[in-house]
Formats: C-alpha cells, structure tokens, sequence
C-alpha cells in the first residue's frame, strides 16, 4: 500500500492537506482525571467502533498500543506524521488506530479521547475533511460523544472546544524565508487568526523551510467556514511564494540551476551530513523542482519521503539499531547517496 | 562542538532567539537543554493561561472572587483554581460547572462563544436542522454574490423543504 508521501502531488508549494478533529466520550473523565483503567476501557470501546465495524476501514485500520513501543518506534511515527509529539510522550495507556496507507490515525487517550486526524497528498483539504468526517460519524455510531448546544464538542482545553477542528497545510515556502517575509505574513494572517509553525507542530523549528499553516479558532465558526478562511489564506501565501520564485527564476535560471546542482553534488557524494544541512539542500532540491528546472536530478523517492527517511529516530529503526549523533551523520550521508543513484 | 553550558557533551541543540530585533544563540548538549527550559518555548497554553487569570467572570452572584475560587465540577471534583492553574477541564460537566467564568475567556480566544458548527446524530435532533438551515441559508448569499443562480436555486429549494418540514413538526 503506497503512503500519502509517496504521491506525485506532493511536489508543489503545498506539499500536504491534514485536518485533525478532537473529540471525547461522555461516559469517561477527561485525560487529566481519567483513570489507567478507563483509559484501557475508552480505549477499547473507539478500537472496536472501527474494527469491529462493518464497513471497509475495519479491514483497513490496525491497532499499535503507542505505550508499550520502543521510544524509536514511536519517535518515527511522530517523524511521519502519524502520531503526535504529545501521544509519544505520554506514559499512560494509549494508543493509535492507522490506516493502511497511514493517510488516517485515529490517536487515542492523547489530550482528548479521540482525535482523528486525516492527510491528503498536496492541495486536497476537502478530501481530508470529508475522510476524518466519516470516521466521526462512524465512530458516533457506537459511542456517545461529549457535546454541549452552546459549546459544541467538549474538549479537555478549551482552546479546541467547538469544532474540535485544526486544519492545516504542509507548505514548502523557501523564498519567502530567504527574504525574511515569512515574518510579516506570520504577522498579518495571526489577524485572520490563523498560525504558522514549524514542520513538526507547536514549539518546532522550520527545518527545510516547511512550514505548517492552521486555524487557531475553533469556536464560533462552522467547519466549511473554518476551512473556506484556511484556503483563502494559503492561496495568497502560495500566490505570494510563486511570485518570488519566478522573480528569481527569471532573474537567473543559471543561478538557479546552479544552485540546484550543486546541491545535489554534495547531496550525491558526502561522507557525513547533519540533519539541518540535508534538510536545507533536500529544500534546495524541492525549490528547483517546484521553479520547474528544465532538468531535475533523480531520485527513487519524493523529496518529502527522503526529509522523512533521514530524521533520527526513521533512520535507526531502517538501520535496526541505534546510532551516535556521528554515527547517523555517516549513515545519512550514505542513505540518501543510495537514493540519488 | 561542546556545550556552552557544562563544556563536557557535544553540544547537539542549537537555539536561536530573536527579541526585538536583537539575536541570541545557544548551543547546548541535550541535557543542559532540557535543564535551562530551551526545549520548552512559550505555548498557547500558557497564553491562555494568562487569558483565564485576567477574565473576570460576570456580574451578580458569582462575581465574588472568593465564589469562583471555590466553584467545583460535581462530576469528577475538579475545582475552579486547579482549572485556572493547568488550563485543562476535568470531565464534560466542568463546562457546565465553570460556565459563569468561561464564557468571556472564549470569547478572547475564539472571538466567539457560540457553536456553530457539526452537530452529533445521536443527540442533536432539532439542532441539527437549525445548523443545516443557518449553513444553507450562508451559502445561498454566497452564492447569490457570486451570481452562481443555479446553485442558489438548489439551495433555496432545500431551504424551503427544511422550513416547510419544520411547520409540520
């Protein structure tokens, strides 16, 4: 089953749609006062609502206890995607129902019961919202959800309470981060109350010039209006990025073939590399490709899988053992030479 | 490189502030990281945090500080000032519970405090049919600015249905 990244349509300026829903049964406390063995029991009534269903996600979703997984095993679900950096950290009973092709994770006993979250490859918000939508309504089936008329679905913060929707884009936005104007547009659209972040959530840096672009507000708004706001904003960050990267494409297409090729050269033939440098040319890669160089260098996987496959904990677990920051430096260098090839 | 602060690791978090203009770096082993609070940036949380410290609950009988202080979910036991503290509310009743004292603190992080959005099958019943009326009845005007006239046509029809089975109930 091949997985959202490795789709054509993740080449673009927006490389990923995700939408995430929040959501907790009525009958359990809330995570913070929720007991080991109601979290086992709340899990096991979400688990069986999909599994047991009979419709085709019961043959398509598996059941991985996040808490009793190796800390790599878990830190590279985080580095996919699939998993959040909260549910990692957390040591009480929890756990996470995948799709197949990891493109839904339904996490459960994270900060909320339930939170589903669902990734479409590229420009594709709609079909992430109606994928998550789906797994919501098929989950209500068995459950009861924690709702109020005036609030909406109750959330554990109340920062999420309402929809209990985040939308978001994955966005590659080099130039507007070489021109330093990725601060004045972090600036303007927190009016529109939408946030920017790094590529792996709250608190992460923007390593190879991925941002993640959400909605803050969740309270007040439908879900369509949610995600009409969302779109409309992202069109002008991406209308904004194009324009910059044709204005230096027309500039110089030798400069920016220069660029792109020289990056690929060290790429191609370094010994050792840290991760923030081969996230930096991998970008430089993913820049010539979306200027749409005349001619673009091979590689046996799309450059979001290869940013993927060269974080810590991804590259241990491929390795089956685990490495010294050095030692991960060689191995990097070497994996991603196998790619190019 | 080794770290800045205890000279003996390789330094392997690198960080970068930026206060007003003025930029810092740091570069720490992991360890010295997790102890000096780089790994730990400001959240929203703690923003709302300081949201819910400043909100002042509504007038009449719960203004009284001493009240709210003492305000306590009777489902799971979760009081006003440990709500206050950690930002995060004990069990669904808790909104019920805290409701004199939330409402304008939603308001400043929402912008709002009314539900607009999905509504459960299982117990949404006549507030599903108000939300999908609202829904449509936003869409029609959007449509109507658009002058896409056959969507509206479609849009006023379901509206029509909607308010005729309404009359029925």
């Amino acid at each position: 089953m091949s997985k959202w990244y490795e789709s054509d349509k993740c080449r673009g300026i927006i490389i990923s749609s995700r939408v995430r829903l929040a959501r907790n049964l009525k009958k359990y406390n809330f995570h913070n006062k929720l007991t080991d063995d109601d979290a086992q029991k709340m899990i096991n009534d979400v688990k069986n609502s999909i599994l047991d269903s009979r419709t085709v996600f019961g043959e398509q979703f598996r059941y991985v206890p996040v808490n009793t997984l190796s800390g790599n095993e878990k830190f590279a679900m985080v580095e996919r995607h699939v998993i959040s950096p909260e549910l990692m950290k957390s040591t009480k009973p929890c756990g996470v129902l995948v799709k197949d092709d990891e493109s839904i994770s339904i996490m459960l006993n994270e900060e909320d019961h339930i939170r589903i979250q669902a990734i479409s490859a590229g420009d594709n918000i709609d079909e992430a919202f109606d994928l998550a939508d789906k797994i919501d309504n098929l989950i209500e089936e068995s459950v009861e959800y924690a709702f109020s008329e005036k609030y909406g679905y109750l959330t554990s913060c109340p920062t999420n309470v309402g929809t209990g929707l985040r939308a978001s884009y994955m966005m590659h936005l080099p130039e507007l981060e070489r021109t330093g104007q990725i601060r004045n547009v972090i600036q303007t659209i927190s009016k529109f109350g939408i946030t920017v972040r790094g590529i792996y959530g709250e608190g992460s840096d923007a390593m190879g010039s991925v941002y993640q672009v959400s909605n803050q507000v969740t309270l007040g708004q439908s879900e369509r209006e949610i995600i009409d706001n969302l779109k409309k904003v992202a069109a002008i960050i991406v209308q904004r990025e194009q324009e910059l990267q044709k204005r230096v494409y027309e500039a110089s297409k030798e400069d920016v073939e220069d660029k792109l090729w020289r990056s690929y050269g060290l790429l191609k033939h370094a010994r050792k590399m840290q991760g923030k440098e081969a996230m930096q040319l991998i970008s430089n890669l993913m820049e010539g490709e979306s200027m749409g160089a005349a001619e673009m260098p091979k590689c046996s996987q799309s450059l979001i899988q290869l940013m993927i496959n060269i974080q810590p904990a991804s590259m241990q677990i491929n390795a089956g053992r685990d490495m010294t920051p050095d030692e991960r430096d060689k191995y990097r260098a070497e994996y991603i030479r196998k790619m190019l090839e | 490189m080794l770290c800045e602060r205890c000279h003996k690791n390789e330094a392997t978090v690198h960080t970068v502030q930026v206060v007003n203009g003025e930029k810092t770096e740091h570069y720490y082993c992991e360890h010295c990281a997790r102890e000096s609070g780089v790994d730990n940036p400001i959240s929203f949380q703690d923003i709302f945090q300081g949201l819910l410290n400043f909100g002042s609950p509504v007038q009449g009988e719960f203004s009284n500080p001493y009240r709210s202080q003492s305000a306590k979910c009777p489902s799971c036991g979760m009081t006003y000032d440990e709500f206050r503290r950690n930002g995060k509310f004990g069990c669904s009743s808790c909104y019920e519970a805290f409701d004199p004292y939330i409402g304008s603190t939603l308001k400043s992080i929402h912008g709002d405090n009314a539900h607009k959005g999905k509504v459960p099958q299982r117990n949404g019943g006549p507030m599903l049919k108000k939300h999908e009326l609202e829904d449509l009845k936003r869409r029609l005007v959007d449509a109507i600015s658009k002058e896409e006239y056959e969507e509206a046509a479609v849009l006023r029809d379901r509206i029509r249905a909607l308010e005729g089975d309404e009359k029925h109930e």
